[in-house]
C-alpha cells in the first residue's frame, strides 16, 4: 500500500534524481520510432508527393501481408522490400546532406563507400522492423512546401496499443525526373539528416572520416543489436 | 507536502476498504462487455450507489413530512362512535314504566358516534413555522444527496485517473523492461567471452537498473489493482474496462482562488446544508415563540345517537351540532421561556457553524488550489521536458543504428526519455485529480461533463 500511495503522491522524478536511471529502452516505442523512419513511404500525387508516399506504404503493406510460408519465401519477399525502399530513398542525396560540410572534401570513392555503407545500415535497420509497421494506423497530415522539397505530414498510432504516444513522421522528398525519392525523414521533430549531420561531424572532427568509415564497418558486421 | 501525501495516502486507502467492502456486491452484476469512458463509469457509479439510493429516500420522507406540515394542522378532527346491546327505554323523562330489573326488558342495539375538532383561524405563527422547519428540512435532505453524489464522482474520477496512470505506466514499462534485460545478457556474454568494451560497472548499472524498474513495475500492477477495485465496488460492475487511450490533462485553465471561494459560498453544498439547518432552526425559535400565545380556531362538533325503544323525546337527542371560537393556551410560560432561549441558542450554534464551515471552505479551496496550480505548472514543464526527451531518445535510436553511439549513451537516451514521460503522466494524473477536488471543494461544476470522458478520438481516414 504504501509503495502505490508513493507511486500516486510522488512522481517518480524526485526519487529518482540520485539513481543512474530509470533506463528503458525500448522495444515497440523505439521499433515504432525507427520502423515509420523507414517503413511507412510510399508513391504519387494529388497532393503528389503525399499520394506516392501513400502508394508506397500500401505497397510495402500489401507485400508485408503476403504469406511467407518458408524461408525462401522470406527471402524473396524480403528483396521485394528492399528494391522498394532502395528505389524510394535517395541515400545519396541523404549522405550529402548529411556530410554537407565534408562531402568536397573527399574522394569519389570515399564517398561511394560512405553511401552504400549507409545504405546497407539503413536497409538492415528497416528489415528488422518493417513487420512492426502492420501494427500501425499512419493519417496523411497532408503536404507543406519545405526548404529542400516538399514535406509529408503523417501521423502513426498502435493499433495493438492504444497507450502508445503518436508518431509524428514528417517526409521530406524531391521530385527527380518525374519521380520523387524520400532524402530526409522527421521522427517526432528530429531530422535524420541534421541528427547524421551533427554526429559525423563530431567524429570527423575527433577521429577523422576514416574512423567515422569504420564505426560504420564495425557497425555492420555486428549483430549485437538492442533495437 | 508530506501532509498532502499522508492525506492522499489516507484517501486511497479509505477507497480501498470502501472498495473491499462493496466489492461482493459488485461481483453479483453483469460483467461490462466493452471499454467505458469515465463519463460513462460516472453515470453508473451514480446509478450504482447505495448512498445516493439513501439520499433519494431521505429526500423522499422529508417531502411527505413538508406535505404533512402542509396539511395536517387543517385535520385535527376526531370522530368516536359506540355500538352496544342495551335494554329498550320507554316513557319521558319524568316517567317511565320500565322495571328497574333491567334483565327483563327487552334488549336491542344501541348507537352512538361524533365528529369534533377545530379548525385553526390564528396561531401566532406556529404553523407557518413548522412548515419553514419541514421546507428546509427537504433542502438539507437534498444537499446531502448532492455531497454524497459529489464524493461518488470525485472517487470514480480519482479511480479512473489512477487506472490510466497505471496503464500508461505499464505499457511504458512493458516496452522497456525486455529490451533492457536482453541488453542485460548480452553484456554478460560479452564479460563472459572477455570482450574488451565489455565494462563490469556497466553491467552493475543496469542490473541496478533494472531491479529499480522491477519495482516500480510492482507499484504501478498495485495501483492499477486498487484503482480497478475501486471501480468495480463504485459502478457494481464485475470487470471494468477503460478505453485504451493516453492519459491526457483535463483542459482545466484555473482561476484566482479568491473566485473559487466566493462560488463556494454560493454553491458548496455543505455551507448550504448549514444555511438550510439555520432556517430549521429559525423556524424552530418562531414556533416556540408562538407558544406564549394561545392558538384561535373554530371548533365544530356533530354527535348522534340511538337507543332501542320508544322514547320519543327527552331522553337523547338523535343529532347535535356545535360551533364555536375556541382558544387553547398552554399556560407554561417560564418553561416557555426556557424553551426559547434553548431555540435562540441552537440558531445561534449554527449561525458560528456555518461561518466556521466557510472559513474552514476557504482554506480548503485554498489548497486544493495551490495544488491545481503546482500540478499545472508541473504538466507544462514535463511537456516540454517529455517532448525534448522523447527527441533525445530518437537522436540516440537513429544514432545508434548507425554505430556512431554506444549502448551505454542509448541507455542514458531512453532512460531519460522514459523518465521524463512517467513524470508527465505521474503530473496528469495530479493534475486531473486535482482538478476534480477543486471541482468537490467549490461544490459546482468547473468544467463541462464532457472534458471528463476520456475517450480517444477516431480519425476516420487512418489506413
Amino acid at each position: 500500500m504504501n509503495r502505490t500511495a508513493q507511486l500516486r503522491v510522488e512522481p517518480l522524478e524526485p526519487n529518482m534524481k540520485n539513481h543512474p536511471a530509470f533506463r528503458l529502452l525500448f522495444a515497440t516505442a523505439l521499433a515504432c520510432l525507427c520502423a515509420l523512419s523507414w517503413g511507412t513511404m510510399s508513391a504519387h500525387a494529388q497532393p503528389r508527393a503525399q499520394a506516392f508516399l501513400k502508394e508506397r506504404h500500401d505497397l510495402v503493406r500489401s507485400i508485408l501481408k503476403a504469406p511467407a510460408k518458408n524461408p525462401l519465401d522470406l527471402q524473396a519477399r524480403n528483396a521485394r522490400l528492399t528494391a522498394v525502399l532502395h528505389d524510394l530513398l535517395d541515400y545519396e542525396e541523404l549522405s550529402k546532406r548529411a556530410l554537407q560540410d565534408q562531402w568536397g572534401t573527399i574522394s569519389p570513392a570515399q564517398r561511394s563507400e560512405f553511401v552504400g555503407l549507409l545504405s546497407r545500415l539503413v536497409e538492415r535497420n528497416y528489415q528488422k522492423s518493417l513487420e512492426s509497421t502492420l501494427d500501425f494506423k499512419i493519417r496523411y497530415a497532408g503536404e507543406v512546401p519545405g526548404q529542400n522539397g516538399v514535406v509529408v505530414q503523417t501521423l502513426a498510432r498502435s493499433k495493438t496499443n492504444g497507450r502508445a504516444p503518436e508518431v509524428a513522421v514528417d517526409y521530406t522528398l524531391v521530385e527527380r525526373s518525374g519521380s520523387w525519392k524520400v532524402f530526409d525523414v522527421t521522427t517526432d521533430g528530429v531530422s535524420l539528416v541534421d541528427n547524421y549531420r551533427s554526429q559525423f561531424n563530431r567524429i570527423i572532427h575527433k577521429d577523422g572520416f576514416d574512423a567515422l568509415l569504420g564505426r560504420l564497418k564495425k557497425r555492420l558486421s555486428s549483430d549485437n543489436d538492442l533495437l | 507536502m508530506r501532509r498532502a501525501r499522508t492525506a492522499k495516502l489516507f484517501l486511497l486507502l479509505a477507497l480501498y476498504a470502501g472498495a473491499a467492502v462493496l466489492a461482493p456486491a459488485a461481483t453479483a452484476q453483469e460483467a461490462s462487455v466493452r471499454p467505458l469512458d469515465l463519463q460513462e463509469l460516472t453515470a453508473l457509479a451514480e446509478h450504482h450507489s447505495y448512498g445516493l439510493k439513501a439520499g433519494e429516500h431521505a429526500v423522499s420522507a422529508a417531502i411527505a413530512q413538508l406535505d404533512e406540515a402542509r396539511i395536517s394542522p387543517f385535520f385535527q378532527f376526531r370522530a368516536r362512535g359506540g355500538l352496544a346491546w342495551v335494554p329498550d327505554a320507554n316513557g319521558v323523562s319524568g316517567y317511565t314504566p320500565d322495571s328497574y330489573n333491567q334483565l327483563n326488558r327487552a334488549f336491542g342495539p344501541g348507537l352512538t358516534g361524533s365528529i369534533e375538532g377545530a379548525l385553526p383561524l390564528w396561531t401566532f405563527g406556529k404553523i407557518s413555522a413548522a412548515r419553514d422547519a419541514a421546507h428546509a428540512g427537504v433542502r438539507a435532505a437534498e444537499l446531502n444527496r448532492e455531497l454524497t453524489r459529489a464524493e461518488v464522482r470525485f472517487n470514480v474520477r480519482r479511480a479512473y485517473f489512477g487506472l490510466a496512470l497505471a496503464l500508461d505506466a505499464k505499457q511504458m514499462i512493458s516496452e522497456g523492461l525486455p529490451k533492457l534485460q536482453q541488453a542485460l545478457e548480452q553484456l554478460d556474454e560479452r564479460l563472459k567471452n572477455r570482450e574488451p568494451d565489455a565494462d563490469a560497472t556497466e553491467r552493475y548499472r543496469m542490473s541496478t537498473t533494472l531491479a529499480e524498474i522491477k519495482a516500480r513495475s510492482a507499484e504501478v500492477q498495485h495501483l492499477e489493482s486498487v484503482s480497478l477495485t475501486a471501480l468495480k465496488a463504485l459502478t457494481g460492475l464485475a470487470n471494468v474496462e477503460i478505453p485504451a487511450c493516453p492519459l491526457t490533462p483535463l483542459p482545466f485553465v484555473p482561476k484566482s482562488a479568491r473566485e473559487y471561494q466566493e462560488l463556494a459560498r454560493k454553491s458548496q453544498p455543505m455551507l448550504r446544508l448549514l444555511e438550510a439547518a439555520q432556517t430549521a432552526r429559525h423556524a424552530e425559535l418562531d414556533a416556540t415563540s408562538a407558544r406564549f400565545f394561545p392558538d384561535l380556531a373554530l371548533g365544530l362538533s356533530v354527535e348522534s345517537q340511538y337507543v332501542p325503544g320508544r322514547t320519543p323525546y327527552a331522553f337523547y337527542t338523535p343529532l347535535t351540532l356545535g360551533a364555536a371560537i375556541v382558544a387553547k393556551w398552554d399556560l407554561d410560560l417560564a418553561g416557555n421561556y426556557f424553551r426559547t432561549e434553548r431555540a435562540r441558542h441552537k440558531l445561534l450554534e449554527v449561525h458560528e457553524q456555518r461561518s466556521l464551515a466557510a472559513e474552514a471552505s476557504d482554506v480548503n479551496i485554498a489548497e486544493k488550489h495551490a495544488a491545481v496550480i503546482d500540478a499545472s505548472e508541473r504538466v507544462q514543464a514535463w511537456e516540454s521536458g517529455h517532448r525534448d526527451a522523447r527527441r533525445w531518445f530518437v537522436t540516440a535510436a537513429q544514432s545508434y543504428q548507425l554505430g556512431l553511439i554506444t549502448v551505454r549513451e542509448l541507455i542514458e537516451g531512453v532512460s531519460a526519455y522514459f523518465k521524463a514521460r512517467f513524470a508527465h503522466l505521474q503530473s496528469m494524473y495530479d493534475l486531473n485529480t486535482s482538478v476534480s477536488g477543486l471541482e468537490q471543494a467549490v461544490g459546482t461544476s468547473l468544467l463541462p461533463d464532457a472534458a471528463f470522458r476520456q475517450r480517444c478520438d477516431e480519425d476516420p481516414d487512418e489506413d
